[in-house]
């Protein structure tokens, strides 16, 4: 038979060829999807653990919750010249082994980088990189980042507001400084004057003032010069210059910009306020005004300053090490980078937004020559003369990464971390870019987040860590170790490793069965062909070849559609069980290489050739006649001999004529019992068919059952991910009950920290609903009977105060308190004693003060709110927490906004509304500036795999009751045979069809336990397991069982004589 | 009374006017040897198929022992009334020969020792030895095969034995001994044998001869 006359039978006999080619299709899918998926997971692991680096670093002292949840950033503090006059002096007694910026000693650490285990030690230096089309991008944006928010004013001072403690001045002109936000469109401007010192409670409840306080952003001593009694005499109508600084959360007036005067880092060196009575015009070119000049050419490079981070490799600073802070785009600087010299550079994403930069551009940076400490908010600027570069290297540099902090930069605000200090200002650059001074260098101290060492084989840690801790803790150090998790991931991996090798084992028998079984039902079926062509003189080999090659086409077309559809399965879903897809900057490869395709198909080819050859070499040991007269008959070399024993005719012995008659019956009908011994006995006589159609059906079910498991883990975990939305900035409280009503979020939190007046007292009040979350541990708190903590997640008019308030200001609990914006009773007492105060100076202001005191407290008890004190917390700290209601959404012109605010998607399948309606809230929060972060990228991630596996499951169910349904038809359909004996020798067609579907359904039942039993193993026994299973197994049986039934009904309604009549 | 009779029958495949068998009629009474012959398509196995109640005629009756086969259980009739061999034998392959002879018999739900104790009755009576009971059918010859069929329709005990094309299969000398067989059946023991066959020699061993052509049938004179 010629080859082509050869392939016309594979259309031909198109319905043996189409399940020929769905069978090993879906085998090849079901194994090459678990081969690809456990070659790519051990690449892939490999490749992130070898990515893996131990990263150490080192804190002189730990944070205490004190320092974390002061109001202000500490760390603008650390500057040496404040920081150890502003603590506490107990606490300046242990200022180095305690302060957590406190820097690290150089000796200690060139004795730490002779230590076993470490590759390398990466010390970070910041310099000023000074840009002349760029400003900095955070000016304004958060006060505690704004100190090139200076400005130099030259004006008419028009009144002194006593009230407000500011100065008005018209007529006025921007002589430095220069913004995003400009004052020229203002006619007038306010300059709020440096505040006396606020009163405190200690905690023994008596008042102090504290040396040194805040007001906006600036920093007030008692050396303090700009005070109330010196602007006050400033002369009105006289004309002054003002070193300023803007800060745009305060407001004196909605309408005019507030201003503050001067701040402590000019203080010796810079005057606040310059008159310029009788002075030239030129007056900055005078002798007198150096300073101010020199400030102002401070003030105009700060403005075009960056903060260039020169690191060895950004994979040693620990947060990007751990994720924390990350890569958006593009890649981070890496240890080559720093070797080959590279001019590279990885910057913020807000940088790159706000100036359009993107990967691949070049940004000209002037490098200063003068480090800076990374731990200051201050970042690179100068703010005073000796912090300025004296000269300027410069470079071209190429962007090839774009960092972002996960965390909200508020949230930096208000938690200073001292290993955590970029800003979007923040760009880093290799350490070879680095053009300071050697001796500056040899000098610098460093700083926690300054400092760290990498350890290259993260197998090594462990040990770093038990033999060094303890040495570095005698240093009075604290040493953390960050291996970015890879431990767990690599045991994880093991663990799915050896769950996949036998998973792989276990289908690759199931495969090989089906394959054998595949071909051999194929080459029996064209066994005829084969004699008739062996009788027709064709050689075997030419006979085989004719036989084999449509087989070939055929499973060559299955084994590529089935790899294509394993690869597709596989490249769609592998990266779900990588943790560390999670690791940062780390893109999961799920490529299959191509030489792994190309082995599974020629391994799959080759096998069905091989099988089919063995089958046709044992075919063709029969001689073409003995095929032609009985093909389904085998008979080897022992058979045939005994055939050959076979008596002659001559020889027969009849047996005695004796009459049998009809036999002997007991009148017990026993159906049931010859059904079942006939149905044991054929499973038992064909037991390679019988183990074959458990195999594939085994096979079968297991392939839609671990789809439909699948779809339901990933269900499970899409479900169990929480998504949590945070809206970082100022969200008005108003804004946050209709979060809490909108129904989107569950377990919704904020916080917030406000001074409020209290009973007329300024205390520091907590907005919250989560005190001990607030707090970072749980408080001991005795409530007033009938309340309890869940009060907390009401908008009642309550108040928990700590027990020191409460002794300090005598209020007992179920007293009520009157509450209302802070220092807001100040502000009206002084107000109102202005009043008082005539102009001959005749009543002295305190006596002033006390003469508005009524009329000051009718005015308080008239707009304050009142509260009920429910619980007291026990703390020797002033404070008072609440969960805050809406009438006191704004108090008194001032918003009760929150710091954070948080909440968990109770639906994830629901982001996208969320979203929606997440930034309509934060836009409808006019006010203030508020961000809606929510990161839905996971949960997207499993909701394309879900969507996937819904696509899959279907296609997978149908293939399986389709294959399930004709493999059980084929088979009956080959039986007709004994079908048709049985018809003929009186078996009912009730019974005869009895025995065929009760064999198909035994059989289908033991794979059916096959199958339960591998998933089980592979999934674990679980409910949801068994649950899930439940319907792919009911369904194929029930398919196996519909299948028997109707070809069972065609096979008994066939001529039975035709069927007997012919030889085969 | 006759075992078998056929009365005007005839019948007609679906969708076609042709009448495969027409109008026939004829008997058939134990301890005679029949045969029927003629050439392909002309209606032998069409009137066998009614014959052992696989088929029904179109028009006429068939009564057996004077019972028309439309008002008998049809299955119950091959099981107990009749028996038959082909030409092809047609065992169970995956049965044994002891096995294969038992069937029937308990398929009447008769208990297997004494369905075994039967069959080997039968299987001696057709000269196969007790050494070849437990061998499959694809070990022994077309002549053995072709006897242990006879000994299965021997099992049931029914005397009415139809025979398609017994001896196609066979050579000469076993020819013989299953032709010894089926005539000794029907004259030793009462046995009706209805052989349908092309084979003249054998058809000369039958006591009557029926010829059939285009469906019509014609007794021969011998």
């Amino acid at each position: 038979m010629r080859a082509k006359l050869a392939l016309k039978n594979i259309y031909r006999s198109w319905v043996r060829s189409l399940f020929i080619f769905i069978l090993l299709a879906a085998v090849t899918c079901s194994l090459f999807s678990n081969v690809m998926e456990y070659t790519i997971t051990r690449r892939e692991t490999n490749k992130a653990i070898e990515l893996y680096d131990g990263v150490g670093t080192m804190m002189k002292g730990v944070m205490y919750p004190s320092v974390l949840n002061q109001r202000y950033g500490e760390y603008i503090y650390a500057d040496d010249r404040v920081s150890e006059d502003y603590y506490p002096e107990d606490y300046a007694e242990n200022w180095e082994t305690r302060f957590p910026y406190a820097r690290l000693d150089n000796d200690k650490l060139a004795e730490i980088e002779q230590y076993e285990y470490i590759s390398y030690v990466d010390k970070r230096y910041m310099t000023a990189g000074v840009y002349d089309e760029y400003q900095r991008i955070d000016m304004s944006r958060d006060y505690y980042y704004d100190f090139t928010n200076c400005y130099v004013v030259e004006g008419t001072v028009d009144m002194w507001h006593e009230g407000n403690a500011a100065l008005l001045i018209k007529d006025f002109e921007i002589i430095a400084g220069g913004s995003s936000r400009t004052f020229e469109r203002y006619d007038e401007l306010w300059i709020k004057c440096e505040k006396e010192a606020p009163v405190y409670l200690d905690q023994e409840g008596k008042e102090f003032s504290p040396e040194i306080w805040t007001d906006g952003p600036v920093q007030i001593t008692e050396k303090s010069r700009y005070q109330a009694d010196f602007c006050r005499e400033l002369e009105v109508g006289g004309r002054y210059v003002f070193v300023v600084r803007f800060s745009g959360h305060d407001f004196i007036s909605m309408f005019l910009p507030e201003l503050y005067l001067t701040d402590h880092f000019t203080y010796g060196w810079c005057d606040g306020v310059w008159s310029l009575d009788g002075e030239p015009d030129d007056y900055l070119e005078t002798e007198r005004f150096a300073p101010l000049k020199q400030y102002i050419e401070v003030i105009e490079t700060d403005y075009r300053t960056f903060d260039m981070v020169y690191t060895t490799n950004m994979g040693a600073i620990r947060y990007f090490a751990d994720g924390t802070i990350g890569i958006s785009d593009g890649r981070r600087l890496n240890r080559e980078d720093y070797l080959n010299g590279a001019n590279v550079c990885v910057i913020n994403h807000e940088m790159a937004r706000v100036y359009g930069l993107e990967i691949g551009d070049t940004i000209t940076m002037n490098l200063g020559n003068k480090l800076f400490e990374q731990y200051e908010g201050v970042g690179a600027v100068a703010v005073v003369p000796e912090r300025l570069s004296t000269s300027y290297t410069e470079v071209t540099l190429e962007i090839v990464g774009i960092w972002k902090d996960t965390r909200n930069i508020r949230y930096k605000a208000t938690s200073p971390d001292p290993l955590w200090s970029y800003s979007e200002n923040t760009i880093f650059v290799p350490t070879h870019l680095l053009n300071v001074d050697e001796t500056e260098l040899e000098n610098h101290t460093f700083t926690s987040g300054e400092y760290s060492f990498v350890i290259e084989n993260v197998y090594d840690v462990e040990a770093f860590g038990k033999k060094y801790t303890q040495k570095i803790k005698d240093m009075r150090m604290v040493l953390t170790l960050d291996d970015g998790n890879w431990k767990e991931i690599e045991e994880t991996f093991e663990e799915s490793k050896t769950m996949a090798l036998i998973k792989i084992g276990i289908l690759a028998v199931a495969v090989l069965a089906a394959t054998c079984f595949t071909v051999l039902l194929y080459i029996l079926g064209r066994k005829r062909d084969f004699a008739i062509m062996r009788v027709l003189g064709a050689g075997k080999r030419k006979a085989q070849n004719t036989i084999v090659l449509p087989l070939m086409v055929i499973t060559t077309a299955a084994v590529m559609v089935g790899t294509a559809a394993a690869w597709i399965y596989t490249v769609n879903n592998i990266s779900v069980d990588f943790n560390i897809s999670q690791m940062s900057e780390y893109v999961t490869d799920t490529s299959v290489p191509p030489w792994l395709v190309i082995a599974c198909i020629l391994a799959e080819i080759v096998l069905s050739l091989v099988i089919a050859y063995v089958i046709l070499r044992f075919i063709g040991r029969k001689s073409p006649l003995a095929l032609l007269q009985d093909s389904s008959q085998k008979k080897d070399k022992k058979k045939k001999k005994q055939q050959e024993t076979v008596a002659e005719p001559e020889k027969v012995k009849l047996g005695e004529w004796v009459s049998l008659g009809k036999p002997n019956r007991d009148g017990k009908r026993r159906r049931a019992k010859f059904v079942w011994r006939y149905v044991v006995r054929n499973i038992n006589r064909t037991i390679g068919k019988s183990l074959m159609y458990i195999l594939v059906s085994a096979l079968l079910l297991n392939v839609a059952g671990q789809i439909s498991i699948l779809q339901d883990t990933f269900s499970d975990a899409f479900n169990e991910t929480e998504v949590v939305s945070k809206y970082a900035g100022s969200l008005n409280l108003y804004y946050v009950n209709k979060l809490q009503e909108s129904g989107y979020v569950r377990d919704v939190y904020y916080q917030s920290q406000k001074w409020l007046d209290i009973n007329t007292v300024p205390v520091t009040a907590y907005f919250t609903n989560d005190i001990d979350r607030l707090t970072g541990k749980e408080q001991s708190i005795t409530f007033l009977d009938g309340y309890d903590k869940s009060v907390m997640q009401t908008h009642e008019p309550i108040i928990i105060m700590t027990e020191a308030s409460m002794d300090a200001m005598d209020i007992q609990l179920g007293d009520t308190v009157y509450i209302m914006a802070g220092w807001q009773y100040d502000n009206r007492l002084s107000s109102l004693a202005w009043g008082y105060m005539p102009d001959d100076g005749s009543v002295p202001y305190d006596e002033a003060k006390q003469l508005a005191a009524d009329e000051a407290m009718e005015w308080y008890m008239e707009k304050s709110d009142s509260f009920k004190v429910i619980g007291c917390m026990e703390s020797d700290l002033a404070g008072a927490y609440l969960p805050g209601t809406m009438e006191m959404s704004t108090v008194h012109g001032k918003l009760v906004i929150m710091q954070l605010t948080e909440g968990i998607l109770i639906d994830n399948w629901k982001t996208k509304e969320y979203r929606e309606f997440g930034e309509k809230l934060a836009d409808a929060n006019l006010t203030y500036q508020v961000a809606f972060i929510m990161d839905t990228s996971k949960v997207e991630y499993l909701a394309n795999i879900i969507k996937l596996l819904e696509l899959l499951y279907p296609v997978a169910v149908i293939a399986m009751l389709v294959i399930g349904i004709f493999m059980t038809s084929l088979i009956i359909v080959q039986t007709s045979k004994d079908i048709a004996i049985m018809r003929v020798l009186g078996t009912s067609k009730r019974r005869t069809r009895v025995i065929i579907i009760l064999e198909r359904m035994l059989l289908c039942f033991v794979g059916m336990v096959l199958a339960a039993i591998i998933m089980f193993a592979m999934r674990g026994v679980t409910a949801a397991v068994a649950q899930k299973i439940v319907f792919i197994l009911t369904a194929y049986f029930a398919a196996v069982i519909a299948a028997s039934a109707i070809a069972s009904m065609a096979a008994t309604r066939k001529n039975v004589l035709e069927l007997l009549q012919t030889k085969e | 009374m006759a075992k078998l009779s056929v009365e005007n029958v005839t019948y007609r495949y679906k969708n076609s006017e042709t009448a495969a068998v027409k109008n026939v009629t004829c008997s058939f009474d134990e301890g005679s040897i029949y045969a029927i012959i003629g050439p392909s398509g002309s209606g032998k196995s069409t009137l066998l198929s009614m014959l052992a109640g696989l088929d029904t005629p179109t028009e006429g009756a068939i009564l057996f022992e004077e019972t028309d086969l439309v008002n008998m259980d049809l299955d119950e009739y091959r099981r107990e009334d009749i028996s038959m061999i082909f030409q092809a034998f047609q065992l169970f392959p995956l049965l044994t020969v002891m096995e294969n002879v038992c069937y029937p018999l308990e398929l009447m739900g008769i208990e297997t020792e004494e369905a075994k104790k039967q069959a080997v009755k039968c299987l001696d009576r057709v000269g196969i030895t007790e050494e070849k009971h437990k061998r499959f059918p694809s070990n022994l010859s077309g002549g053995e095969q072709q006897r242990v069929a006879i000994a299965r329709s021997l099992a049931s005990g029914a005397k009415l034995l139809l025979a398609d094309e017994p001896t196609g299969n066979l050579d000469v000398a076993n020819t013989g001994v299953v032709m010894d067989i089926l005539t000794g059946l029907a004259h030793k023991d009462g046995y009706c044998v209805i052989v349908v066959t092309h084979d003249m020699e054998v058809a000369e061993k039958a006591d009557i001869v029926f010829r059939i052509k285009d469906g019509e049938l014609t007794k021969l004179d011998k």
